[in-house]
């Protein structure tokens, strides 16, 4: 019934992929929160255009499914690279490009989106007095954004972030479909030659389970250890 | 390389593509059902006394949020059917579609019941207290007291959650269900690929439009439930 | 003696509402200047023309015989005026994210450059001075009104200004708390600080003030030293608030409100 040779045989092969899968979240949560951020104070500070322009990118990416954007950057980004190319005398060979350099981009575009709305209403929750106590001791607001604010938001933020991060690891299995082999397209490949479907996925669930309770205990730590001085703030 | 694409052609594909739209409705009204229930019977389990059903019942919660849709979808879909022929069952009668209601309706049932858990709790404690104080029974304080209010609580999360529901449904094309991200594939390959990067513009279009109105609806829902119960909400 | 705060003719509207409508002010270095008035009356807007944190729509403003015009300031003008203030808030406005020490050492290393371990001696020192050593590693959530205001004077106080401004040092604080925080600000202002202070505490102008500014409506109405002012007040205005705010219990008040 279930193939346990199998389960011995292949888990080094689904343990393997983890690190691109790991990759991609990674990459993607770090470049897309930090254009989140930038979305986010452009859309605080309503900076003419530019604002409307990224709550139009932002409405546009939280209502198409992951696995649209997947392909939409799959068939579109090569076309624009290689054009861009051109346009600088180039011609780029685009079937070079690895995959998961497109399913890293749809993942960091969503990533920037949701983050962005996280980051906005953790600057609104920021009290208006730390702003106010930052410029009278004579800070520029650059200082007071990165010393007090930012850090601060953070705090408020943590939580919904350690949410969204968890969304995005299990997104990623959705890169198999744009010819990524992270762990589900792993997975999918080793059941494939003697249909040992339930034994491949048991593993992979397995290893997805480790892999968000690890993330959650991860997040809960520096919750906690925000939570020092998040205690007396109002959220 | 295939290095033609044409925009303009993109609007002329939404009318085919929803032509699908009321398979995916289905799979989100059944699933969201599906969804709501077991996510109400998850958070009884989850609030109630008995220690051991708290425990599974969590252990569920975090089970359901640990793991891909996807993944779900295979292990259901292609992992279950084998297991059960292992121990003579035949699952070849189930549907594509029902199977990933079933899917849908498991991954979304954990998000519902962190929903209900969290409006729940978010009701204040003196409300159960005013409830008992005027002479109300425990059943009929949660129907009359706490449950409008933590409706009222929940319908920003619970329009989100459809949200994301209704974008998860693109998934059952992996089964090869034909909803509307199933019909955009089938319309590409119809075309042997050619224009399929206008088709799946145009299908982001659809999703992105039908989000839109949605999220349209749940703001005027939560407007017209949370007239004058403003204190709940905030 | 040389002028340390002037303000000339500042107006200042939010929206329809006119609340400063040309106010002049000069105070002289070592002066402790209260402002007293009813609620609404311009009294903390005023303060926070000085540093900025509400720009003045007209006149100007000058500390220290640095001078800004309201109607046009650039940004670097502003920040040199507040490097050359600072400021003790009502709800105290400690940074949340930072220990005691670490508020008072903020300004001192990220605005006047001090090394950190010098900036850490200076602050020790200074929160000594407050009364606050046993707290410097505690977050501002984990102490009580009195503690926190007591360390945003010693944000202030550390960093040397011309002027310290007190919007309303003890408004937010519990009634025992008060008298530790007013305890603190009258050691400082024995020290020649300039002060100009926004209270509804009218012993503390009493005992403190070399001059006292009674503000309505947006306007000076009164000023002089607090024994003219707080005794024999020239102005009707003045003798109202000042019988209103020594006479809480006013049983004219209390009828009203059961009557409404």
């Amino acid at each position: 019934m279930i193939n346990l040779g199998f389960i011995l045989e292949s888990t080094p092969a689904i343990i393997k992929a983890i690190p691109i899968t790991l990759l991609m979240a990674f990459s993607s949560a770090i470049i897309g929160w930090i254009l989140g951020l930038g979305i986010a104070l452009i859309r605080k500070a309503n900076i003419a255009i530019v604002a409307q322009v990224c709550a139009v990118f932002v409405s546009f990416m939280r209502g198409v499914p992951m696995v649209i954007l997947l392909y939409i950057a799959y068939y579109a980004l090569p076309i624009l690279i290689y054009n861009y190319g051109l346009s600088i005398g180039v011609e780029i060979d685009v079937n070079a490009v690895p995959p998961v350099i497109y399913a890293i981009s749809a993942l960091l575009l969503d990533q920037a989106a949701y983050s962005s709305e996280i980051f906005r209403s953790a600057l609104s929750a920021v009290d208006e007095g730390q702003m106010e106590a930052a410029y009278s001791v004579g800070m520029t607001k650059t200082q007071a954004l990165v010393r007090i604010i930012f850090p601060q938001a953070f705090a408020i933020a943590i939580p919904n972030l350690g949410g969204l991060f968890l969304g995005l690891v299990k997104g990623t299995s959705l890169a198999y479909y744009v010819g990524v082999y992270e762990i589900t397209a792993t997975a999918n490949l080793l059941a494939m030659p003697a249909l040992n479907f339930i034994e491949s996925y048991i593993m992979t669930t397995i290893v997805y389970e480790v892999i968000s309770f690890i993330i959650n205990k991860l997040f809960r730590y520096s919750e906690n250890r925000l939570k020092r001085f998040r205690a007396g703030m109002t959220v | 390389m295939e290095n033609t694409y044409d925009l303009s052609t993109v609007p002329s594909y939404i009318p085919k593509i929803l032509k699908a739209l009321p398979v995916t409705a289905e799979i989100l009204i059944f699933s969201l059902l599906f969804g709501l229930l077991l996510g109400a019977l998850v958070t009884m389990g989850a609030l109630g006394k008995n220690k051991m059903v708290r425990i599974i019942s969590n252990g569920y919660i975090s089970f359901m949020r640990g793991i891909p849709t996807l993944v779900l979808i295979f292990l259901l879909y292609l992992g279950l059917p084998q297991l059960m022929v292992g121990i003579g069952i035949d699952l070849s009668a189930i549907t594509k579609t029902k199977y990933i209601i079933a899917c849908l309706s498991l991954g979304s049932s954990a998000n519902m019941a962190e929903m209900m858990r969290a409006s729940y709790l978010a009701v204040d404690k003196g409300q159960r207290e005013a409830a008992y104080s005027v002479g109300m029974k425990g059943f009929t304080a949660f129907r009359r007291i706490i449950l409008p209010q933590a409706v009222g609580i929940a319908i920003p999360t619970l329009g989100n959650n459809i949200i994301m529901l209704f974008k998860e449904t693109s998934l059952a094309f992996t089964v090869g269900v034909i909803d509307l991200l199933g019909k955009a594939r089938a319309i590409s390959s119809a075309s042997y690929g050619t224009n399929r990067l206008e088709v799946y513009i145009a299908t982001g279009i659809v999703f992105w439009i039908i989000c839109i109105l949605m999220e349209y609806i749940s703001k005027a829902v939560e407007k017209v439930y949370t007239k004058g119960r403003k204190q709940a909400t905030s | 003696m040389e002028s340390m705060v002037e303000l000339k003719n500042i107006h200042k509207s939010f929206g329809e509402n006119h609340i400063l409508k040309g106010v002049d002010m000069k105070i002289k270095k070592g002066e402790v200047v209260v402002i007293l008035g009813p609620s609404g009356s311009g009294k903390t807007t005023l303060l926070r023309t000085i540093n900025f944190l509400d720009s003045a729509d007209d006149g100007s403003v000058s500390v220290h015989d640095f001078k800004v015009k309201c109607k046009k300031h650039t940004k670097s003008q502003v920040i040199e005026l507040r490097r050359k203030t600072a400021m003790v808030f009502q709800n105290y406005n400690l940074f949340q994210n930072k220990t005691i020490l670490q508020n008072v050492m903020e300004g001192l290393v990220t605005v006047k450059k001090y090394k950190k371990a010098d900036a850490e001696v200076n602050s020790r020192k200074i929160l000594e001075k407050v009364g606050l050593s046993e707290r410097c590693d505690f977050y501002p959530s984990q102490l009580s009104g009195g503690q926190q205001q007591r360390a945003g004077i010693a944000r202030a106080l550390i960093l040397d200004p011309d002027v310290i401004l007190f919007d309303e040092p003890t408004s937010a604080l519990d009634p025992e708390l008060v008298g530790e925080v007013l305890k603190t600000i009258k050691v400082v202002a024995k020290t020649g600080i300039t002060m100009i202070v926004v209270t509804h505490e009218i012993s503390f102008a009493r005992e403190v003030a070399s001059r006292v500014i009674f503000m309505e409506g947006g306007v000076v109405v009164e000023e002089g030293p607090p024994s003219e002012i707080l005794v024999n007040p020239k102005e009707a205005r003045t003798q109202q608030f000042l019988q209103r705010i020594t006479n809480p219990d006013n049983k004219e008040e209390e009828t009203l409100l059961f009557t409404q």
